[in-house]
């Protein structure tokens, strides 16, 4: 099929839910982010890690998934942090000059210990 | 004994054999067949005890085979029941009897074993074959027809003889010539029995894969009916529990798929009430609603309990006694939750394990068997086809409205691109856009703002189909209301963002580069929200400068705030702007065109009027992306100072 492939599987470490993407977040796969969280919000789960490590690229529709699950978990008073921001993804982001609108984390274990913290 | 009595018993003898021949060959799978050897056993017996008899004389051979007989005719019984600690015994018991038998014979003893002692011997043998033959009862046995059938001619034919033979003797002509040849007979019965028995198997069989076929029609003319008039993937779920379940005359029955996204299996449709095979907290166990509704909302982790065992094992089970297996033991022991059979079967398309089909009994004593389990598999195996079609249609139907939305929306970008524009007094322009299949989301504008100055704009909104086109709309409108000469190039930007901030989905929001050229100053300002550096090449230095400023994308923050730059250019040098998909075209490699090309292609033509060097970038990229496919716009605005 024409269509390239984006993956997303769920993790859970305690209360918080690892959201793994892999492959390309382009106009025809980031959609699915929205939905999954989406269904994830609906459940009442609070606490994401969405782990961008092996994201081969994203474009601006990417982009723009990660925006709308931000602001739509921020809205409702729960917390997403973005981990392994790095390669394409993270020139992406800087170029798009989101690097402080996302709550950027090096890595899982750093996103797991401010959950933590935090909590 | 005479030889010439010898001829017919062969002759019945080997009649029976034929008999016994063609019964065993007409079924190779018939429940039962393991009744036969002690029968042809049986016969075996017959035929030496006769030819022994013949050539020998030795009477004692009469009741020793007669024994052999009955003993026989309990191992045949046992084929159907288990063996006991009484049959043990009893077995032992007459060991014993043929040790001592054979002992008075050979040995000097002082009691004389006569034929009344061997007659008695063998009627307590009688007896108990007959309490053996009772205690039978299709309840507890369903093969038992072929016992109940011949349980009464068998006895009376074993006990009649015998007792003649205890009261005349083993000596008497009569027992030779009319007594003997009556247990063939009984033999034959028995040897018929299982004929008929066979036959009926065989019809049953053949009535039961005619049903099965019926069911199988029946379910494709439901799913043909449903799905002609409008596909959703539960309708289709429900209709396929719902056969399976009356087909196996189940009481409940579940689809659990897996998750998309999780490794685990979510309820899908259910019939009846399909109680959790798990333990249960009690708050949910108040009702049967409450039951149901836990069993729907609770996902199975692939590997746990018995569905997620099937799942990840890919292999179908049937559990015949729910209370006999410990995965499901609990419900066998629970009133509200019981469940007395359970077949689970994988649904399987090409490797690939779909769910899992499962159905219930829950009633005492009902339990599915071998053939319900075989239906249920062939079953799936539709079933799976099914679910994995309709999955796949679906997905494609869902992907066509997507591009014909699309389709519109690159309409729509097209009604909007910028038309000729005003003639510079004191530069050249040009501008390229190769829309990609289905995507709009590139906007460019050049709009004159007075005799000297005009504005340049790039702008590119993420997401895609009419949400996107419409963004763009919403941009080019209310930047063509902000637009004044008096106007800088960073107010510009914020009021556009002010005016979408808010209307928009966040993921529409769109990066922007606004560029503001007077013709008689020279001078160029630049503000940027977030999109591509704009590129300056020096005439003078050959050098080839980005020029960029803070500010975030077009929709996200209604407060934003955007700087801007001011510089002035001179003669032959010559301004770029471009989108994301020229420097993110990716090559079949998965390689992206990237900056630095851009950059060195615009360099590698320094004198080329504004048109030669968009075609000849455009040119370069189209070189290196070769036949990969083009998954985004494509724009390039170029401009050359006089």
């Amino acid at each position: 099929m024409a269509f390239r492939n984006m993956d997303i599987r769920l993790r859970r470490a305690g209360s918080v839910y690892i959201v793994d993407i892999s492959g390309e977040m382009d106009l025809y796969n980031a959609h699915k982010l929205k939905e999954v969280v989406k269904k994830m919000l609906e459940k009442g789960i609070r606490d994401y890690v969405i782990n961008v490590d092996s994201v081969t690229y994203i474009d601006s529709t990417g982009i723009g998934a990660l925006m709308h699950v931000h602001s739509t978990i921020k809205k409702q008073g729960k917390r997403m942090l973005l981990a392994n921001v790095k390669g394409t993804v993270r020139q992406v982001i800087q170029l798009t000059k989101l690097m402080d609108y996302f709550d950027i984390v090096e890595d899982e274990t750093a996103a797991l210990r401010r959950m933590k913290a935090e909590a | 004994m005479e030889l010439a009595l010898l001829w017919p018993k062969l002759f019945v003898l080997l009649l029976l054999a034929l008999v016994l021949y063609r019964v065993a060959t007409l079924r190779s799978d018939a429940a039962g067949r393991e009744g036969l050897w002690p029968l042809a056993a049986i016969l075996g017996i017959l035929l030496a005890r006769d030819l022994a008899l013949a050539l020998t004389g030795i009477s004692v051979i009469l009741p020793l085979s007669g024994l052999a007989v009955v003993v026989m005719y309990l191992v045949w019984l046992k084929t159907f029941t288990e063996w006991t600690t009484t049959d043990r015994v009893y077995m032992a018991l007459n060991v014993l009897a043929v040790v001592a038998a054979v002992a008075n014979r050979l040995l000097d003893t002082p009691v004389e074993v006569g034929a009344f002692h061997y007659g008695l011997w063998i009627e307590a043998n009688v007896v108990y074959l007959a309490v053996s033959l009772g205690l039978v009862s299709p309840v507890t046995n369903e093969n038992a027809r072929v016992v109940l059938r011949t349980r009464f001619v068998l006895l009376s034919a074993l006990a009649l003889s015998h007792l003649v033979l205890l009261l005349y003797g083993y000596e008497a002509a009569l027992v030779h010539q009319a007594l003997l040849p009556v247990t063939y007979f009984a033999h034959g019965a028995v040897i018929i029995a299982y004929y008929r028995w066979f036959h009926e198997q065989e019809r049953e069989s053949v009535a039961y894969y005619a049903a099965n076929l019926e069911s199988m029609f029946d379910f494709m003319k439901n799913l043909g009916s449903a799905i002609s008039r409008r596909i959703e993937m539960s309708e289709v779920l429900d209709i396929i529990v719902k056969a399976a379940s009356r087909n196996l005359g189940a009481d409940a029955g579940a689809i659990l798929l897996v998750d998309e996204y999780e490794d685990v299996l979510r309820v899908r449709a259910t019939q009846g009430i399909y109680p959790p095979i798990y333990p249960v907290p009690d708050i949910a166990r108040v009702t049967t609603g409450s039951i149901k509704r836990h069993f729907a909302e609770t996902p199975i982790p692939i590997g746990e309990t018995i569905l997620g065992e099937t799942v990840r094992s890919a292999e179908p089970v049937l559990v015949s006694n729910a209370a006999e297996d410990p995965r499901i033991s609990g419900n066998a022991a629970d009133d509200v939750l019981f469940v007395s059979s359970l077949i689970a079967v994988p649904l399987i398309v090409s490797n690939r394990v779909l769910g899992v089909i499962s159905t219930l009994k829950r009633a005492e004593n009902q339990f599915f068997d071998e053939r319900d389990f075989e239906h249920l598999r062939t079953f799936a195996e539709y079933a799976s086809v099914t679910i994995d079609n309709i999955h796949t249609y679906l997905e494609v139907l869902e992907k066509r409205e997507m591009e014909t939305e699309l389709d519109i929306a690159a309409e729509i970008q097209s009604k909007l691109l910028p038309g000729n524009a005003a003639p510079l007094s004191n530069g050249s322009l040009a501008s390229v856009t190769v829309p990609a299949k289905g995507v709009s989301g590139d906007y460019h504008d050049v709009i004159s703002l007075d005799g000297r100055r005009l504005a340049m704009v790039v702008a590119d909104v993420a997401g895609k189909g009419i949400p996107a086109a419409m963004v763009m709309v919403m941009v080019r409108s209310i930047l063509h209301l902000v637009v004044s000469p008096q106007r800088e190039a960073a107010a510009v930007l914020g009021l556009v963002n002010r005016g979408i901030t808010g209307s928009i989905d966040l993921d529409h929001y769109a990066t922007m580069g606004y560029l503001i050229y007077d013709q008689d100053s020279r001078e160029v300002t630049y503000a940027n929200a977030a999109h591509h550096p704009l590129l300056v090449y020096r005439k003078k230095t050959s050098k080839l400068l980005q020029v960029d400023t803070e500010g975030l994308p077009i929709g996200i923050e209604r407060d934003a705030k955007y700087a801007q730059k001011r510089f002035t250019v001179e003669s032959g040098d010559m301004l770029v702007l471009y989108t994301d998909g020229m420097v993110e075209a990716m090559n079949e490699q998965g390689t992206q065109y990237g900056l630095q090309s851009l950059k060195e292609a615009v360099k590698r033509f320094p004198d080329a009027e504004p048109q030669q060097l968009v075609d000849n970038v455009m040119a370069d990229l189209e070189a290196f992306v070769g036949n990969a496919r083009r998954h985004d716009d494509q724009t390039m605005l170029a401009m050359k100072v006089q």
